[in-house]
């Protein structure tokens, strides 16, 4: 014998499935014959299920399309450089200068001749400091430059990013399984 | 998988901008349908159906077809929709200090069925609908308003198929429950 409290727990499947074959619902079937209550639920569902199938849907305003073609359009020169955006080229770049002079700087590339240059290798602490400062003079008009005009890259940018690295990632390994 | 939309995208995929706004036209209907059904306002809605677009413009060249287009045009729609009204709780939870005032946007504006239905007990339904609790809501938009199976809810959803199923039944339990208050049958 089957309670109502277990049919009606049935009863939302049932009749959004169009009271489909199966054991389990020959018993539903053979108890709601029975069972007025359990009868005006499926009334009831079948009202809920037949109004929200007709569910409206608002037409968009007109011009969407147009707008949202521009806003397209503006993103465009965004995605050249969205790999990389500037708040991260920007710094590394600077860095990668720095390192690039701090090199030079050192006595093993020094020009015969200059003055400085003698100056610099006769004494090391000089060279170090100098060495220092351009490096980190260098640094931070990088790093100034990234944060008046760059911003950290928005979940949007990461997204993008993990799905260009993703997308990366999968031609290799279809590469490598070639 | 059988999708109408496929050629469309293969051609807005090659950088085609004609086929670009064809799939646009065809799939904006949706998205600002469902993002009118969570966010509960119209403006916010096209907003947001522009910003979906974009985001979809920007992830174009990694779909490759694993799903319907459109079940992951959803997917951007729900996760954008979701993210929005979480933001909108976080301000109008600054400026007035009440958690309760974003679930009071559906009904501050005529909605769809109120356009459609004149008061009778179908109009009385989609008040009830929008009673319900988000998830519930969303479920139910997402089966009934945008046709979607249970298997593309769940995939939209990240929610195991019987968790959809679970949500929706509950969910036409809730309505009918409601219709037997108000004397309905």
């Amino acid at each position: 014998m089957i309670h109502c409290r277990d049919v009606q727990a049935l009863l939302p499947q049932y009749v959004a499935d169009g009271q489909p074959a199966g054991d389990e619902y020959a018993i539903v079937q053979a108890h709601l014959h029975a069972c007025q209550s359990c009868m005006a639920v499926v009334e009831r569902l079948e009202l809920v299920d037949a109004g929200l199938s007709r569910w409206p849907m608002q037409q968009p305003p007109p011009g969407l399309t147009e707008r949202i073609m521009a806003a397209i359009d503006k993103e465009a020169p965004v995605e050249a450089w969205s790999l990389f955006p500037r708040s991260v080229w920007l710094p590394v770049l600077t860095l990668l200068v720095a390192l690039v002079l701090a090199i030079h700087l050192t006595p093993s590339v020094e020009p015969n001749g200059a003055a400085l240059y003698g100056q610099l290798s006769a004494d090391p602490s000089l060279l170090l400091a100098l060495w220092i400062g351009v490096s980190m003079a260098i640094s931070g008009v990088g790093l100034t430059l990234a944060l008046v005009h760059g911003r950290l890259p928005d979940e949007e940018e990461m997204d993008h990013l993990r799905h260009r690295l993703s997308d990366t990632a999968h031609r290799l390994r279809r590469l490598a399984g070639q | 998988m059988n999708d109408p939309l496929a050629e469309l995208v293969q051609r807005a995929q090659e950088g085609d901008r004609v086929a670009l706004a064809e799939l646009i036209r065809e799939t904006q209907g949706r998205v600002y349908n469902l993002a009118y059904r969570i966010l509960g306002n119209t403006q916010e809605a096209e907003d947001l159906t522009q910003e979906v677009f974009v985001r979809m413009w920007r992830a174009l060249p990694h779909f490759r077809g694993d799903s319907k287009f459109t079940t992951w045009l959803h997917t951007i729609t729900t996760n954008a929709c979701l993210n929005r009204k979480r933001s909108l709780r976080r301000q109008l939870d600054k400026q007035f200090d009440a958690t309760d005032m974003l679930e009071m946007l559906p009904s501050s504006e005529k909605g769809p069925a109120h356009d459609a239905l004149i008061q009778d007990e179908k109009t009385r339904l989609w008040e009830m609908v929008e009673r319900l609790p988000e998830k519930y809501r969303l479920v139910l938009t997402l089966f009934y308003q945008q046709q979607l199976s249970y298997q593309e809810i769940a995939h939209v959803l990240t929610l195991p198929l019987g968790t959809v199923k679970a949500h929706l039944n509950r969910a036409r339990n809730a309505l009918a429950a409601s219709l037997e208050k108000v004397g309905i049958r």
